[in-house]
């Protein structure tokens, strides 16, 4: 029975691999993911001003998230390429296909860094559409802009999925991991408090998320 | 072997068979990255790190504005509907602040207008903010001079001080960004010329007159040691006027942490430090002030040639930095020295037409300093001179500034108050556009021959150039906005942002000269 039509937009672009175990998290790895900045109260920074529009606040925010990825993914080009990572995974169960529904309309699979590649070229032709990211004073945004909000972040989290899962030992070689969990740490916090990712797409760094939510 | 680094070919991973890597088992790191990676990750950290400190500091400003407001409006005796109005105001502009954060800046945003300053590694120019109007000093950089002449660290030095240090006594920064040809430093506007300039004018200045400068001097140098940083080249075109005359360090090429790689300059090759012959001892005791007088009057037309060249001038260099031996904060005190010695006598105390006689006479002070009879001096004056061209062990300032602050020459400073007080001398300045008190360019006839092109704005950010990761820096100043506190931000009058069209699309370079009927004097 062809699914053609039927069932949400995830479906296309994300789907569980089946007949793979999940690992459960090395001991080595855990104090290299507890390091961060110590960067203050991210907690408290996550919060919107009193007084501030919160189209605003997801605005500049949604700028800054977008250059911490790819700042941290550019420093993985080395390893993070088509023969290493032919496909954009995150761990042994989760695996992207890319379709931004107007030029890909049918999600293709791409290697990781082309994966990404699209995914940062669309990211940044929303923030410098100014009919979505306004940027003149007084311009309005959109009655959608949560939602181009919301996928730019579920988006965004794929690359984090994929950075820990795939090339997290390099980030530690790199002595990035405290800069790597801070802003994750960040994100996590952030699209917490707004509500801009559903649980179900967290799944590849639950264990990572849940620790940050709880603690 | 040295500087030898081989990246080990990672196997592919065969995905299919569920052998993913996973950072829940992966095994131990036997690969290596490549200089390029790690330039790229040292460039990552430091964008993160400065982002999470203004961020965080960003917010904590908001809240302590909001607070200062609200205990204002509390203990003024105005209506709930008068404080009420007064809060929103302050959320408004609030916002717009905020969006003006994510604005991108490009050379789009400005208006070309007389050049100012002109090196071997670019040029300064005036240049106004389209919209707003704002006169601003763009310094902009060539890529290809930068990564030829291993200049690169000394770009980003200059950039991440002037982010980090906000000081009324720092040249303030307040956007950087680059293309693909060049960097740009967009700095507030020092119509006030520099004192080089006011050196060449004057000849020599009076004790009062030196005594001001040098103290601003002093509180400019300690504001970037009190940020780790040291400075290394201060001379007098590095020393720089607003149009109330008062004095703002600039141009921090060569500046840089204290904990970084000590990198070769000028006579690397030459031993400073050879057996005196008898003759030579002779040569070095040859004092400026026994020069030829046409000799001295050429050196002084040759100075500002000397100073943009790549060269530049090493006559104000502390030994130990020409000696390339460890340095720290206390090289910055002898270059003060230098151009105390300068202000009072009117020639620096070890130049030369020959920058490495000149580096000779500073390596061998203890021989060639000497102060001429005429123009006399204070005993106090030469007393400091003496103290800051000498060991470094002995200098004034090595343990601390104070022990300069507390020199007798200085009796009489209000260190507190010397940039409220009334400037010691005060420059000609008519209007916002005036650049009288810089020197002359040529204009450049036509559009450059080969424009230079912005790519998608993110690759600026990262993979393009490695060198020059994390450069755009934007900085914009609330606090002007909110003093007027009535008035409404003209949303008419806003600028007009750079869509990715415009980014991808070519820079118009060509030289915009504002005529002189145009320009209008200061009211």
């Amino acid at each position: 029975m062809s699914l053609f039509g039927l069932g949400n937009r995830n479906q296309k672009t994300f789907r569980p691999k089946k007949s793979a175990p999940s690992g459960s998290k090395g001991a080595q790895l855990q104090k290299h993911i507890d390091a961060t900045l110590g960067s203050g109260n991210l907690r408290e920074a996550v919060k919107l001003p009193p007084g501030e529009d919160i189209n605003e606040w997801l605005a500049v925010n949604t700028v800054d998230f977008f250059n911490q990825v790819n700042i941290l993914f550019g420093t993985l080009t080395e390893f993070c390429t088509p023969s290493n990572c032919p496909s954009m995974t995150a761990g042994p169960k989760y695996e992207y296909r890319w379709a931004d529904g107007v030029t890909i309309k049918k999600p293709i699979e791409v290697s990781a860094p082309k994966y990404v590649e699209y995914l940062m070229d669309w990211i940044e032709s929303q923030l410098d559409d100014e009919t979505i990211f306004p940027q003149r004073l007084g311009a309005p945004f959109p009655t959608n802009f949560r939602d181009v909000v919301k996928t730019i972040f579920k988006r965004l989290f794929r690359v984090y999925a994929h950075i820990y899962h795939s090339h997290f030992q390099k980030i530690v070689s790199l002595k990035e991991e405290a800069h790597l969990n801070t802003c994750f740490k960040h994100f996590v916090l952030f699209t917490w408090e707004f509500r801009l990712i559903d649980k179900v797409e967290l799944a590849p760094l639950e264990d990572l998320v849940e620790s940050i939510i709880q603690l | 072997m040295d500087g030898y680094d081989a990246t080990v070919r990672l196997g592919a991973i065969n995905l299919k068979h569920g052998r993913a890597a996973d950072f829940d088992s992966a095994s131990p790191d036997v690969s290596v990255s490549s200089p390029v990676t790690r330039q790229k990750a040292a460039a990552a950290k430091q964008f993160i790190e400065n982002h999470y400190k203004n961020y965080l500091q960003g917010l904590q400003d908001r809240k302590d504005r909001r607070r200062a407001l609200q205990r204002k409006v509390q203990e003024s005796q105005i209506s709930a509907e008068e404080q009420e109005e007064m809060m929103r105001n302050l959320e408004r502009r609030e916002t717009e602040y905020m969006r003006l954060q994510r604005r991108k800046i490009g050379m789009d945003d400005f208006e070309q207008l007389t050049v100012i300053g002109k090196g071997a590694f670019g040029e300064v120019r005036l240049c106004r903010a389209k919209g707003t109007g704002e006169i601003f000093a763009m310094k902009k950089l060539k890529k290809s001079e930068m990564l030829s002449r291993g200049q690169v660290e000394h770009v980003r030095s200059e950039r991440n001080l002037l982010a980090e240090v906000d000081s009324r006594c720092i040249v303030k920064l307040h956007y950087s960004f680059q293309d693909s040809d060049f960097l740009y430093l967009i700095m507030e506007y020092l119509p006030g010329g520099d004192i080089m300039t006011l050196l060449m004018r004057e000849d020599i200045l009076s004790e009062d007159v030196a005594r001001f400068y040098i103290a601003e001097s002093i509180l400019a140098i300690h504001s970037i040691h009190q940020h780790n940083y040291v400075h290394r080249d201060i001379k007098p075109d590095n020393l720089i006027l607003d149009k109330n005359g008062h004095l703002k360090l600039s141009d921090f090429g060569l500046c840089k942490p204290l904990d970084d790689k000590y990198s070769s300059i000028l006579l690397e090759n030459e031993d400073l430090t050879g057996q005196e012959s008898t003759s030579e001892t002779e040569a070095y005791s040859v004092s400026p002030w026994l020069m030829p007088k046409e000799r001295l009057q050429q050196w002084k037309r040759n100075r500002r040639a000397l100073a943009y060249s790549t060269v530049g001038t090493l006559d104000y260099m502390a030994p130990e930095v020409l000696l390339k031996k460890g340095y720290g904060i206390e090289c910055d005190w002898w270059s003060l020295g230098a151009i105390m010695y300068e202000m009072l006598i009117g020639y620096p105390p070890f130049c030369s037409d020959d920058p490495r006689m000149a580096c000779r006479k500073i390596v061998n002070w203890k021989t060639c300093l000497k102060f001429p009879d005429e123009p006399k001096i204070s005993a106090e004056a030469k007393d400091l001179i003496c103290r800051l061209l000498c060991d470094v062990d002995s200098r004034l300032g090595t343990r601390g500034v104070e022990e300069i602050k507390a020199h007798p020459w200085f009796k009489g400073i209000q260190w507190d108050m010397l940039y409220e007080s009334e400037a010691a001398y005060k420059p000609t300045v008519t209007g916002d556009l005036d650049t009288q008190n810089f020197e002359k360019f040529p204009e450049v006839d036509g559009p450059p021959s080969v424009t230079a092109s912005v790519g998608p704005w993110r690759k600026m950010l990262t993979s393009k150039d490695n060198n020059f990761i994390g450069y755009t820096f934007k900085k914009s100043d609330i606090l002007k906005s909110l003093e007027s506190s009535d008035a409404d931000i003209r949303v008419n009058g806003s600028l007009k942002t750079p869509s990715l069209i415009t980014l991808l699309g070519q820079i118009d370079l060509q030289d915009t000269v504002i005529p002189e009927s145009e320009q209008k004097p200061e009211a």
